[in-house]
C-alpha cells in the first residue's frame, strides 16, 4: 500500500510537471529555443494571478484566465521584439536572451513586492482529499492539476493535428525556409506559438502558485531544470510524450523518496540520465535530432 | 596558512550547483579558487587614513531576502548614528559603512568579501542571515585578519560548520545568535505543556541548518531538554522537494504528534499541505525558519497557519531598548513600519539582530583603535553589550558565551494566531529564557 501511495502521489506530482514543461516542449519544438526563464515565467504567472485576486478581487478561479492572457501577451511582446531579432543573429543569442530574462524576472518582481511570500488561497479546495484506504488519498487540487494537464495537453493535440494554424506551426518545425517559399510569415507562426506557450506556462504558474498557497520571487529556478528533465524523458515533438515524462519524472522523485528521503532528486535525475543514455530520442520521441 | 585549510569548507551548497547547473554556468566552480588566491594582506595591522570603514554584507535580494527586509531603515539609522563620526583616543574619525547585496548566492558574497577587503580595505565586517552568506565572507576575515561580527544563523552551524572546536577557536570572527540548546528548551517547553506520546518527527532537510540540527554530538538530540522524547527522523531530504507522501507516511506509521524542523518556506508549505491532505495531524508543531515572517504563515493554504509555533529572537514586545538609537524594541518596529523604507510592509524578526550589529560595532570601535584591527577583534571578544535583543556578552563564558567567539542569545516561544481579520499575531507563549518577556497569549493544541 505505501509503495501504491508513493506512486499515486508521483502520478499527482507528475500533472504539474507535465504542465509546467508542455510550453518549453512546444517552443523548443517548433523554434528550437532553450527558453531558460520558462520557470521564472511560471513564477510570473502565480503573480499575476496573486495580483489579480488580491488587489483586483477577481474571484480566485478566473485569475487563471487572467494570468494566460497577461503572460501570454507578454510572450507575444518577447518574442516579436527580442526573440525574433536573436533567433537572426546566431544559434546562442535567444539562448541568452532568455537567460537575461530568466535573471530581469524575479529581481524585478522582489522590487515590486518584496521576498515575501504572495498569496494565492483556495480555501478548503487546497487541503481538500479523497480517502481511499488508511495509507492511500488522493488530493482533490492535485487531482485537478492533472486533469488540466491532461486538458491542456489534448487542446495542444488538437491544435496542432487537427487545425489549419497547428498544420502549419508543424511545418514551420520541420522547414521554416520552405514555409516561407509557401507564402507563410513563419514570425507570425513563432508569435502565435509563444502566445500558446507563455499561457499555458502560466497556467502551470497559477496552478502551482494554488498549491503551494503562494509563491515566492525565486522559486523558478529548479523549476525550469525539472520542465527540461521532462522534455527529454517524453521526447521532443511528443505531446503525449510530455505527459509521459511528467508522469516518469514524479512517479521516480515519489518512490525514490520511499526508498530514502534524501533520494527524491537525485531519483529523478538518475532517470532522466538512463533515458539519455539508454533512449536519447526519448519514451515517445520519433528520432534523434541532427 | 590556515585559510587554505578552511577554504574546502565553503563549498557551494547543491542548491547553488542545482542553480548553476540549470543556467549553464560555468564560473560558479571557479569563485571559489579566485577567492581562495587573494591571501596577500593577511596582518595588515593598520590602514592609513582618519575613516573608519564598516563593511555590511547581507543578502537583500534572493532566496534569503526575507531577513532582511528592513536593511534600508537600518542602514539610514545607523548612518545617521553614526554620522558625527566616533571618537577613540581623542581622535574623532568618520565612518563610512559600504553595504553589499550577495543576492543569496555564497559565491558573490566571496567576492563581497574580497572586494571590501582587498579594494575598500574595510576595518571592520558586518555580515548577516543563513550560513550561505555568513561562511564565506567570516572565512574570508578570519584569513585575511580582518575583524568581523555576524548575526542570523544558529551558532552551532557557524561555529562548528567552520571547522570551530573547543580547543581550535577563531581570531577575528565572532557571532552572536540563538543556538540549538535554546531552541530545544523553547519547543520541548512547549511539547510538555500538551498530553501527548512523546513522539516527534523531525524535517531535518539536507543542507547547514539540518545537518546542524541531526548531530549526535551537538545536536537537537543531544541536549538535555530532549530527554524523554521518542525522534522519528526520516532521513535528510533535499530542499526543493515536491513530494513528502512517503514521510507523511512514516510520521503517520510511527505514531507521530509533534512535529518540529528547519525546513524551507516552500518546503514547508508543500509539507503542511500535503499533511493535511493526507490526514497528518500532530498536536503540537514547532518549526524553525520557515514559519518566521508572517507572510509565509498567512499563506498557507485554508489557514493551516493557524497554531503553528516556532521560537523567536526578537518581537516588539521585547522590554529591550537599542544603545544605537535609544528606541525600544516597540519603538524600533513603530519606527520601521511608519518609514518610508518599509513600503507598507509590518515589522520582521530580522530588524532585530541586524540592528544590534550596529550598536555593537560603534561600541567595539569606540573603545578600540579603530585603526589596529587585531585590537578590534580583540575587543569584540571583551564585549558584553545590552542591545535592543537583549545583552549580547562575549565574556565570560556559560550558557551566554558557549565558546570563545559566539555570543548565545535566548529566545521565546511564539504561536501564531489567526485574527479576526485575517491577520495573523506571533503570541509569546513560553518565556523560560526570557523571563522579562511577558507571556501574552494562551498555547493552544492545534
Amino acid at each position: 500500500m505505501t509503495w501504491l501511495n508513493a506512486i499515486a502521489q508521483g502520478m499527482l506530482l507528475g500533472g504539474i510537471f507535465a504542465m509546467a514543461a508542455a510550453g518549453l516542449s512546444l517552443v523548443f519544438g517548433v523554434m528550437r529555443v532553450a527558453n531558460l526563464a520558462h520557470g521564472d515565467l511560471m513564477i510570473l504567472g502565480g503573480y499575476v494571478a496573486s495580483v489579480a485576486a488580491v488587489s483586483l478581487h477577481i474571484p480566485v478561479a478566473l485569475t487563471v484566465l487572467v494570468s494566460m492572457a497577461a503572460v501570454g501577451g507578454l510572450g507575444y511582446l518577447i518574442q516579436r521584439t527580442l526573440l525574433d531579432r536573436a533567433m537572426g543573429l546566431s544559434e546562442f543569442a535567444p539562448l541568452m536572451v532568455t537567460f537575461g530574462i530568466s535573471v530581469i524576472i524575479p529581481n524585478v518582481l522582489v522590487q515590486l513586492f518584496s521576498n515575501d511570500t504572495k498569496p494565492l488561497g483556495i480555501g478548503s479546495l487546497g487541503t481538500a482529499s479523497i480517502r481511499v484506504g488508511s495509507d492511500l488519498a488522493i488530493g482533490w487540487f492535485p487531482l485537478i492539476t492533472v486533469v488540466a494537464a491532461v486538458a491542456v495537453l489534448a487542446g495542444l493535440h488538437v491544435f496542432l493535428y487537427r487545425t489549419q494554424s497547428g498544420r502549419i506551426v508543424r511545418a514551420t518545425a520541420d522547414d521554416r525556409a520552405v514555409v516561407r517559399l509557401m507564402g507563410v510569415d513563419n514570425r507570425k507562426v513563432y508569435a502565435l506559438t509563444s502566445v500558446i506557450a507563455f499561457a499555458t506556462v502560466a497556467l502551470a504558474g497559477t496552478l502551482y502558485t494554488m498549491r503551494q498557497g503562494g509563491v515566492t520571487p525565486y522559486e523558478g529556478q529548479l523549476t525550469v531544470l525539472f520542465a527540461f528533465e521532462v522534455v527529454i524523458i517524453g521526447g521532443l515533438g511528443s505531446l503525449w510524450g510530455t505527459l509521459a515524462g511528467g508522469m516518469v519524472l514524479g512517479i521516480a522523485q515519489s518512490v525514490g523518496a520511499q526508498i530514502s528521503p534524501d533520494l527524491p532528486l537525485l531519483a529523478g535525475h538518475l532517470v532522466f540520465l538512463a533515458i539519455l543514455v539508454f533512449r536519447p530520442q526519448g519514451l515517445f520521441g520519433r528520432s534523434v535530432l541532427a | 596558512m590556515d585559510h587554505s585549510a578552511q577554504q574546502p569548507k565553503n563549498q557551494p551548497n547543491r542548491r547553488t550547483v542545482l542553480r548553476a547547473l540549470g543556467l549553464g554556468g560555468a564560473a560558479a566552480g571557479a569563485a571559489p579558487l579566485i577567492a581562495a588566491c587573494g591571501g596577500g594582506l593577511k596582518g595588515s595591522g593598520s590602514s592609513s587614513g582618519d575613516v573608519i570603514k564598516i563593511g555590511y554584507v547581507s543578502p537583500r535580494t534572493g532566496a534569503y531576502a526575507a531577513f532582511t527586509e528592513s536593511d534600508e531603515y537600518i542602514l539610514k539609522q545607523a548612518r545617521a548614528a553614526f554620522a558625527k563620526g566616533i571618537k577613540y583616543d581623542g581622535k574623532t574619525y568618520k565612518v563610512q559603512i559600504l553595504d553589499r547585496d550577495t543576492g543569496s548566492d555564497p559565491q558573490q558574497a566571496a567576492t563581497i568579501a574580497n572586494e571590501l577587503i582587498s579594494q575598500q580595505g574595510v576595518d571592520l565586517m558586518l555580515v548577516t542571515s543563513t550560513p550561505e552568506t555568513v561562511h564565506p565572507v567570516a572565512n574570508k576575515c578570519e584569513s585575511e585578519g580582518v575583524p568581523c561580527i555576524s548575526t542570523i544563523e544558529p551558532w552551532q552551524a557557524y561555529f562548528f560548520g567552520r571547522g570551530g572546536t573547543p580547543q581550535k577557536t577563531f581570531t577575528y570572527t565572532y557571532h552572536f545568535f540563538d543556538g540549538i540548546e535554546h531552541v530545544v528548551t523553547g519547543e520541548t517547553d512547549m511539547w510538555r505543556m500538551f498530553d501527548t506520546n512523546k513522539k516527534v518527527g523531525v524535517l531535518w532537510p539536507n543542507d547547514a541548518d539540518g545537518g546542524a540540527f541531526r548531530d549526535k554530538k551537538t545536536g537537537f538530540r543531544a541536549q538535555a531538554g530532549a530527554k524523554g522524547f521518542t525522534f522519528v527522523d526520516p532521513g535528510a531530504y533535499e530542499n526543493g522537494t515536491k513530494d513528502f507522501s512517503s514521510i507523511i507516511a512514516t510520521f503517520k506509521k510511527e505514531g507521530v504528534q509533534i512535529l518540529a524542523g528547519v525546513p524551507t518556506p516552500p518546503d514547508f508549505a508543500t509539507f503542511w499541505t500535503q499533511a493535511a491532505q493526507q490526514g497528518f495531524k500532530p498536536k503540537v508543531v514547532t518549526i524553525a525558519k520557515a514559519i518566521l515572517f508572517e507572510s509565509s504563515v498567512a499563506s498557507l493554504p485554508n489557514g493551516l497557519g493557524d497554531g503553528l509555533c516556532t521560537e523567536s529572537w526578537w518581537l516588539p514586545q521585547f522590554p529591550f531598548s537599542s544603545s544605537l538609537t535609544g528606541q525600544t524594541s516597540q519603538q524600533l518596529a513603530d519606527g520601521y513600519e511608519k518609514s518610508a523604507q518599509a513600503k507598507g510592509r509590518r515589522w520582521n524578526q530580522g530588524l532585530g539582530p541586524n540592528h544590534a550589529l550596529f550598536e555593537i560595532a560603534g561600541d567595539v570601535l569606540r573603545h578600540a583603535n579603530p585603526k589596529d584591527k587585531k585590537a578590534v577583534a580583540t575587543r569584540i571578544g571583551k564585549t558584553s553589550l545590552d542591545t535592543v535583543i537583549g545583552r549580547v556578552d562575549w565574556t565570560g563564558g556559560g550558557a551566554a558565551n558557549p565558546v570563545k567567539n559566539v555570543a548565545a542569545i535566548p529566545v521565546v516561544t511564539t504561536q501564531w494566531v489567526k485574527g479576526s481579520g485575517g491577520a495573523y499575531d506571533l503570541k509569546i507563549v513560553g518565556n523560560t529564557l526570557i523571563p522579562e518577556a511577558k507571556i501574552d497569549g494562551k498555547a493552544r493544541e492545534l
